[in-house]
């Protein structure tokens, strides 16, 4: 185990690594001089270019700023932004706190809706309930994120919030005040994007779960006296549940991306918000900053899900 | 005294092409610490009458018509709530093919344990202790009781289906094919285990299986099936005569004969969705007479506890 952690921990320092550089590389190669765009003034003098030029390394080699660029990273300076004139790493944090807050319990919401729904389908399968349920979520999994979003502003619009994380120009007498004011307006963004995931989830659990009840091992169950749900509760669902790991740590990696359509309709102030604004206004640096960021987060999530596997199916070893 | 006595029982299929007749007017008894070895070709429904004693038939399948009495009570008309209590608890199965059966996320002391959580009243603990003893008396270590199906071999497996079966000290042993794909040293293992807690428990068994040597080495009494249908029920020492008996005895090598190859019982088993009006067995069969094909034969005693359906032995008086 201990050796296992090891070696995955190297391989993820040097994924990261690859990741970082392909990062430099990428924004290297987009055409276009960031003296010139960044300065583009005709009263500035070449002799100031080539100070501001230098004072953010430009007029090193590539490799050089390559090493610039590696360390500025491990010290935590990202660089800054252009449109907000802020650090970088200090936007990015604070955008992917707010996209957690809404996406956690959105994906929550739909795992838990979702999985419920396919049990229920699987177990009664072939009937009516199994007909309607697999209807309603093929429906919801063909939703645009974005359409959907729209419907529900309009049909909403005089009752929930639907932009914005907070009510403009609100001052908050207590922190529990603006905590029920972000709740408010998470509402909307919360069900579309729970509504959207939930088919996926359903489905997955559904297909599973039938193949699993027509397992041998169900049968001895039953011969052994017991009713449908203790069959269902202790050795039905936990075993249909392990793909379910891999789905929901996949998906856990594009949580941190960000909800680009949902966060755009509610113009809620996320990463995927971020990330759309930054393509907007060739906002390279802090464009650098998440892609970094959500590809650390994919990386480490899929290390935990391996690490977690074994617990929940013991034919699993580490090695 | 009869522990198990089924009576003209009928078990259909629903298939789109009609019903299926896997099962048609069985009628058959097991006396306590008795145990019967049940023979035939695959898809003449040996599986389908372990399944229908345990109502616990695929969602196609159900009883048609026929009674099965256990200890006086009839199986068929009980609920599915009675059954729960009577399955495991009563009546025991271990299936075909041990490979599958057990859930490969739980512990095989988990597996064995969890009948007794259900039946009796005991702890985790004593459930434990008691699953194992059930592990010991099949020949295991019980420091495998933590271990899970993938750490054990498949003949292993096979032991702990029969330990999970029997936990429960049931009155009853159904055995679909328990040896059918394990080793020949696995195989006289298992049959030898199987002997030894017919004799302590007083266990009765049915054993289903299409090996004929294991019902002569297991069995006090042999059933043979044939289309859905009981061809002959007889004593272990009894000669068999029905002609499909015969066949299929002669199917097997002898190890003292010549070493050629059995050339088999040409045909294929009967259509169960239309069957033929007479005998199940007569296409097949080599000593056929006009009547075979007209009228059904019925189970006529020919000696004592001796039963065959074959118009040839009514004329010829066996």
């Amino acid at each position: 185990m201990r050796e296992y952690l090891i070696k995955r921990i190297i391989i993820i320092i040097l994924l990261i690594w690859t990741i970082v550089t392909v990062n430099f590389v990428l924004f290297r190669m987009i055409p276009g001089d960031p003296v010139r765009l960044l300065f583009f003034d005709p009263r500035i003098t070449a002799e100031a270019q080539k100070k501001l030029a230098s004072n953010f390394g430009l007029d090193k080699p590539l490799y050089g700023q390559y090493f610039i660029y590696l360390s500025n990273l491990v010290k935590g300076d990202w660089g800054k932004s252009f449109l907000y004139r802020e650090p970088v790493l200090g936007i990015v944090t604070k955008r992917l706190f707010n996209t957690l807050i809404l996406l956690v319990p959105a994906v929550l919401l739909a795992v838990i809706i979702g999985n419920l729904l396919g049990v229920i389908a699987a177990w009664k399968r072939g009937t009516k309930i199994d007909t309607s349920i697999l209807s309603f979520v093929l429906i919801c999994w063909s939703l645009p994120a974005f359409w959907l979003g729209i419907v529900l502003i309009i049909v909403f619009i005089n009752i929930f919030p639907i932009s914005g994380m907070t009510s403009v120009g609100s001052e908050y007498l207590s922190i529990f005040q603006q905590i029920k004011d972000v709740l408010y307006h998470m509402i909307l963004p919360l069900v579309t994007e729970s509504i959207v995931l939930v088919g996926e989830y359903t489905l997955i659990m559904r297909g599973t779960l039938s193949e699993v009840l027509t397992e041998d091992y169900i049968t001895t169950a039953k011969s052994k006296g017991f009713g449908d749900f203790y069959i269902l509760r202790n050795h039905a669902v936990p075993n249909a549940m392990l793909p379910m790991i891999t789905l929901i740590a996949i998906n856990f990696g594009l949580i941190v991306g960000g909800a680009i359509q949902v966060e755009t309709v509610f113009s809620w102030p996320g990463v995927g918000r971020l990330m759309y604004d930054s393509i907007m206004t060739r906002d390279y640096p802090v464009l650098q900053g998440t892609f970094l960021v959500v590809a650390i987060a994919v990386v480490l999530v899929n290390f935990m899900a391996d690490i977690l596997y074994p617990y929940f199916d013991p034919r699993v070893k580490l090695k | 005294m009869n522990i198990i006595n089924i009576r003209d029982l009928k078990v259909f299929y629903r298939t789109h092409k009609g019903k299926l007749r896997a099962i048609d007017g069985v009628k058959f008894s097991l006396n306590k610490g008795e145990s019967v070895g049940m023979v035939g070709e695959s898809g003449c429904g040996k599986t389908t009458l372990a399944l229908s004693i345990l109502k616990l038939l695929p969602p196609r399948g159900y009883i048609e018509d026929g009674n099965i009495f256990y200890k006086g009570e009839d199986l068929v008309q009980k609920s599915e709530r009675e059954m729960r209590k009577i399955r495991g608890n009563e009546i025991s199965i271990v299936f075909q093919g041990a490979m599958n059966s057990l859930n490969p996320v739980k512990t095989i002391g988990e597996q064995i344990s969890e009948g007794l959580l259900l039946h009796t009243n005991m702890s985790k603990v004593e459930a434990f202790d008691k699953a194992k003893e059930s592990l010991i008396s099949v020949g295991i270590s019980p420091d495998k009781l933590i271990e899970y199906p993938h750490e054990f071999s498949g003949g292993m497996k096979q032991r702990v289906m029969i330990a999970s079966a029997l936990v429960c000290d049931p009155q009853l042993l159904i055995a679909d094919e328990p040896v059918t794909a394990l080793d020949v040293m696995v195989q006289a293992q298992i049959l030898e285990l199987l002997n030894r807690l017919k004799q302590e428990k007083k266990l009765s068994l049915l054993l289903i299986t299409h090996d004929l040597s294991v019902v002569a080495e297991t069995c006090d009494k042999i059933v043979v099936v044939y289309g859905g249908k009981i061809l002959e029920y007889a004593n272990i020492e009894d000669s068999l005569l029905h002609p499909y008996s015969k066949e299929l005895f002669r199917s097997f090598p002898n190890i003292n004969g010549p070493r050629i190859l059995s050339k088999g019982i040409l045909g294929t088993p009967p259509n169960l969705i239309n069957p033929s009006r007479g005998c199940r067995f007569e296409p097949r069969c080599n000593q056929s007479l006009k009547i075979c094909v007209k009228e059904e034969p019925r189970l006529i005693e020919v000696c004592d506890q001796h039963f065959v359906a074959c118009h040839r032995l009514k004329t010829s008086g066996a």
